[in-house]
């Protein structure tokens, strides 16, 4: 575990959120306490519905909890504007979404560039693309890549602005076996490289050997977190 | 390019079709309305630089014979800046190649120099050196093609006399110039001749004196207090009442044609912007739920809220910076055309450029723009509110409901397609309320552009075929007694005679007054009928007076009040006369007297202005030749000839402007239609694909689609066939169209809806077709696998 650790990069307590579906009000978090440190690899794991969508959203302070305190270091986001909150996901914070949400009129080049853009000191789009292995798909648009590519894709864009946490949901979810490991290679790679620490959903198991920490939740709850003293390499799993 | 205006290019160039349609209806607004104010301003612009240059009269007075040293004491009256005497006679003319006799108007202009008031413009040729020479307006000397030097026949002082064409000229007098005993201007039968005053005053017994008199005021004079100075040094030489330029003819026949623009300039662009502002609503509302985890994703990645509503107004700015700039290209070209057309085939303006200001384009781009963000403000604040978390989420399923109907119990009317329509329908009104309008608009505006030549075609039936039943109406020169109707009897083939009086009087009903020409008609005509408002004939009344509907209106009085007739011709009585009925009339304010009331109240004996003719067909030419030879008639008016005139120029104007109406109304038609099929698809394209895995055929599929369709046009239809009446309404009531020279009467025939119907139907066939082809290229399995 690197040294790095202890310094918290996101701090939770007592969080809690609740929110409307249709016509069905649905307890997300019910109280959750939580800290993710500088540089470690996170893997949040747990079954569907059991909250861990809506802990990363506020992480990644795409949202905000009905109550309980959150904090980006030394910055309380509790009742942060929403221009705070764009402005921290603008520098801080690079997303994976588990249906890789590219914009489809966008081509791989230009969906990093979307990111690129508006960030401080960004990578040069085509750097960011070669880091997942996507060098020679530059200018292929969403619909002319695979499964597996549109997520390297995904993550390129994310770890474009150089960002200090990577949030990803479910990044495999939509990708088979060897396929999901180029992706988990990636976001190895980019943890170890570039000591952007990360937190990844799953509700796949064998995926928690990688990482440092593995935090169980269930029912809007923290239920166990254990640490890992040996982290396996992407190669390794199996599922 | 920053990638996210790349990706905005891109939603531009997938959607090209919708967005084009949309960009044309903008273009449809903003080119009408551009073309119309631009047209508008040039021809203002010309018009007061015609009347400056050639000094316009402020005011006109006529009487039948003022000695020249009179001139001295109107120049004193306070605010006269300018004034010019002359003698003007009406006349039969003798023109070459033509077989009827010709009116003629014989204007005198000063032996040296020019007119100090009311001059005209030279437009080929020389001013009259010699007595016998003539100048003559241009569209005279057009319509009959006469070269320079050519003579023409003019009867002055009872006996032929032959006049030289030396010259054409132009002027604001005449520029609409019906002769004696008509309506519509007739550039064929009726010509203005300006000649020497020495050659024109001793033929009219004008020596040292003046029948008409024209004057300039000094700014900011009102018109009003001078005319009353004039009437009253004029009235001993039987002034018949002074005008202000906002009555004579000529003036108000271009002010009014400019009063109908301003009402189209209005109307018509309002309607397609209300249109595009609608259609940018419906589009932009679609687009920004369609890309709703787009959105999210944007903000996700640190897109600020400012930043992705600038991306779709930047997606709506492009549409409508096409759509404007289309317009601005087809402002130009139909600007300029319409002015060309204007000035030269209605105003006679001589000098006319179209000028389109840089303001004026700005105008029209702050409007389009207003309508846009009228249209997309709640679709793009939407992108404001929708925070990114909630975003990625997929949308709940949409609540439906079982429809009106169903609750009511007739479910089993209708089949499980039938069904899905209908909810449809009735989950998303306001999007249905907004098609059926858009759809009504459309229909609406084919309705009020084209029930104006119904309308028209109704006026000239009762003018022509229910009032005036003559073939052809003599005027004398001036009133004669009875004996003179058997003169006109014996002329050739004249089957029937009726006589005539029309004598000029001041009408006055507490402080309101209008001048008009009060018509003696026989108890028993046979040929000119008095209508009742239900277009009824009624025999004329021993007793009273008869006025037209408008001009009750503008006196304010109704049957039994009594009105204060002062007579301005003859021994100039004035009589207190009851209002007997009120008649109908599309044309002028019309006052009716029977025949021989008239003459007794006027102490006269029988007398006739003219006569009403029937004549024998096969012998017209030998007619037309005798009233030739016959010096008492001044004027000859043929119905027939007047009907054909009127049929022309109504068909040029009215029909190059209902053809471009069509065209417009086709374009928005086609916009909403278009726009509501490719909106449907695009919402159920996920449901439509379900269906069609579960075996449902093509044709099922698109009945549903098409059926949505149906349904809108089924009650946009209607609602645009009542809407259209209504804006038809406010339009006849408009003073351009309802004024006291002409009413526009609210008829609007069944072809004029039928049209209507007929396009929206074509553009309705057009649009679903598209769409159909359209949901044959639809992919089933990769919409199936999108996640809409």
């Amino acid at each position: 575990m690197p040294s790095t650790h202890e310094i918290t990069v996101f701090r939770l307590e007592g969080v809690t959120k609740v929110y409307r579906m249709g016509e069905v009000e649905v307890h997300a978090l019910r109280g959750v306490d939580f800290e993710l440190y500088e540089g470690e690899f996170v893997v949040l794991l747990g079954p569907s519905g059991s909250g861990k969508s809506t802990l990363l959203n506020i992480l990644g302070a795409l949202d905000v909890p009905t109550d309980g305190k959150i904090c980006y270091r030394d910055q309380v986001l509790t009742r942060a504007s929403a221009n705070t909150l764009t402005e921290i996901r603008r520098s801080k914070i690079g997303f994976v979404f588990q249906f890789y949400n590219l914009i489809p009129s966008l081509t791989a080049r230009e969906n990093v560039a979307l990111v690129t853009d508006i960030a401080e000191a960004p990578m040069n789009p085509a750097d960011a693309l070669d880091l997942v292995g996507l060098s020679d798909r530059l200018d292929h648009f969403p619909a002319q890549l695979s499964g597996g590519e549109q997520q390297r894709v995904a993550i390129a864009r994310a770890i474009a602005k150089r960002p200090q946490v990577l949030l990803c949901d479910e990044p495999t979810g939509a990708l088979d076996i060897s396929t999901g490991k180029l992706v988990l290679q990636a976001l190895s790679r980019i943890n170890a490289e570039l000591g952007t620490a990360a937190a990844v959903i799953t509700h796949n198991a064998a995926i928690a050997g990688m990482a440092h920490r593995v935090v169980q939740i269930a029912d809007g709850r923290i239920s166990h977190i254990q640490v890992n003293e040996r982290q396996v390499s992407p190669d390794e799993l199996s599922w | 390019m920053a990638a996210i205006d790349t990706k905005a290019l891109r939603d531009l160039w997938r959607m090209r079709v919708q967005l084009l349609a949309i960009a044309a209806v903008v273009a449809a607004g903003a080119g009408l309305f551009l073309a119309m104010r631009t047209t508008m301003r040039s021809l203002q612009h010309a018009q007061a630089d015609y009347y400056s240059r050639e000094r316009f009269a402020h005011v006109f007075a006529s009487c039948r014979r003022a000695p020249e040293h009179i001139a001295r004491k109107l120049r004193a009256i306070p605010g006269v800046q300018d004034l010019q005497t002359r003698v003007v006679a009406n006349v039969t003319l003798d023109v070459p190649g033509m077989i009827e006799a010709g009116a003629g108007r014989l204007v005198s202009i000063p032996d040296h120099g020019r007119p100090a008031v009311n001059d005209f413009r030279l437009r080929s040729g020389r001013l009259p050196r010699y007595d016998e020479e003539v100048i003559a307006s241009e569209a005279f000397v057009l319509a009959h093609d006469l070269p320079l030097g050519a003579t023409i026949g003019a009867v002055i002082n009872g006996r032929w006399q032959r006049l030289r064409l030396v010259g054409t000229a132009l002027t604001p007098e005449y520029t609409y110039a019906p002769g004696p005993g008509s309506i519509f201007p007739d550039d064929r039968r009726f010509g203005v001749l300006w000649m020497l005053r020495r050659a024109l005053g001793p033929g009219f017994d004008m020596e040292g004196a003046f029948n008409d008199v024209s004057f300039r005021l000094e700014r900011g004079v009102l018109s009003r207090s001078v005319i009353q100075r004039i009437d009253s040094i004029l009235d001993r030489y039987g002034g018949r009442g002074a005008i202000a330029r906002a009555d004579q003819q000529s003036h108000f026949f271009v002010e009014n044609e400019f009063a109908q623009l301003r009402t189209q300039t209005v109307m018509l662009p309002t309607l397609f912007l209300f249109a595009a502002a609608f259609l940018l609503n419906v589009v932009v509302g679609r687009i920004v739920s369609g890309q709703r985890e787009q959105i999210a994703v944007m903000k996700a990645l640190g897109y600020h809220d400012r930043e992705v509503a600038l991306h779709y107004a930047k997606i709506v700015g492009m549409v409508v910076v096409i759509g404007l700039v289309a317009g601005i290209v087809v402002a130009g070209w139909l600007g300029s055309s319409m002015t060309e057309a204007y000035a030269t085939l209605q105003f006679r303006f001589p000098d006319v450029t179209y000028q389109m200001a840089t303001g004026e384009a700005l105008w029209t781009a702050a409007i389009c723009a207003a309508a846009a963000g009228i249209g997309t403000l709640g679709a793009i604040r939407r992108t404001f509110r929708l925070p990114p978390a909630e975003a990625m989420r997929p949308e709940a399923p949409p609540s439906y409901r079982p429809t009106l109907l169903e609750r009511v119990g007739l479910a089993a009317l209708l089949t499980p397609a039938a069904r899905m329509v209908v909810r449809e329908l009735e989950r998303k009104p306001w999007r249905a309320a907004g098609s059926v309008l858009g759809i009504g608009m459309a229909t609406a505006l084919v309705v009020v552009s084209t029930f104006a030549f119904g309308a028209v075609q109704h006026m000239l039936r009762v003018q022509f075929g229910l009032t005036q039943r003559e073939d052809v109406q003599l005027t004398l020169a001036e009133p004669r007694a009875t004996g003179a109707l058997s003169t006109l009897e014996h002329l050739p083939g004249v089957k029937r005679v009726e006589p005539f009086r029309s004598v000029a009087a001041r009408l006055h009903a507490g402080p309101r007054q209008r001048r008009v020409a009060i018509q003696g008609v026989p108890a028993d005509s046979t040929l000119h009928a008095v209508l009742d408002l239900d277009l009824n004939e009624i025999p004329v009344p021993r007793d009273g007076l008869l006025l037209s509907r408008k001009l009750a209106e503008v006196l304010d009085v109704s049957v039994s009040d009594v009105v204060r007739v002062e007579v301005l011709d003859g021994n100039r009585p004035t009589l207190e006369l009851p209002v007997a009925r009120i008649l109908e009339s599309y044309f002028g304010l019309v006052a009716v007297m029977e025949l021989g009331s008239l003459c007794r109240a006027l102490h006269e004996g029988p007398n006739l202005s003219g006569a009403r003719l029937i004549a024998d067909a096969k012998r017209i030419d030998e007619l037309h030749r005798a009233v030739k030879d016959t010096p008492i008639v001044a004027g000859v008016v043929s119905k027939s000839a007047t009907v054909g005139t009127v049929q022309a120029l109504l068909d040029r104007s009215i029909g190059s402007a209902m053809t471009i109406s069509l065209m417009f109304s086709l374009v928005l038609a086609f916009g909403v239609l278009y726009n509501a099929a490719r909106i449907t698809l695009a919402d159920r394209a996920r449901e439509l694909a379900s269906l069609r895995v579960l075996g449902f055929r093509r044709s099922e599929v698109a009945g549903i689609l098409l059926g949505e369709l149906a349904v809108l046009v089924v009650i946009g239809l209607p609602f645009g066939l009542f809407l259209g009446r209504t804006l038809a309404v406010l339009f006849s009531a408009s003073p351009g169209f309802n004024n006291e020279q002409f009413r526009l009467p609210l008829v609007i025939e069944p072809s004029t809806y039928g049209i209507a119907a007929v396009t929206v139907l074509a553009a309705a066939v057009v649009s679903g077709w598209a769409a159909w082809r359209k949901l044959e290229s639809v992919d089933i399995i990769e919409v199936l696998k999108t996640r809409d």
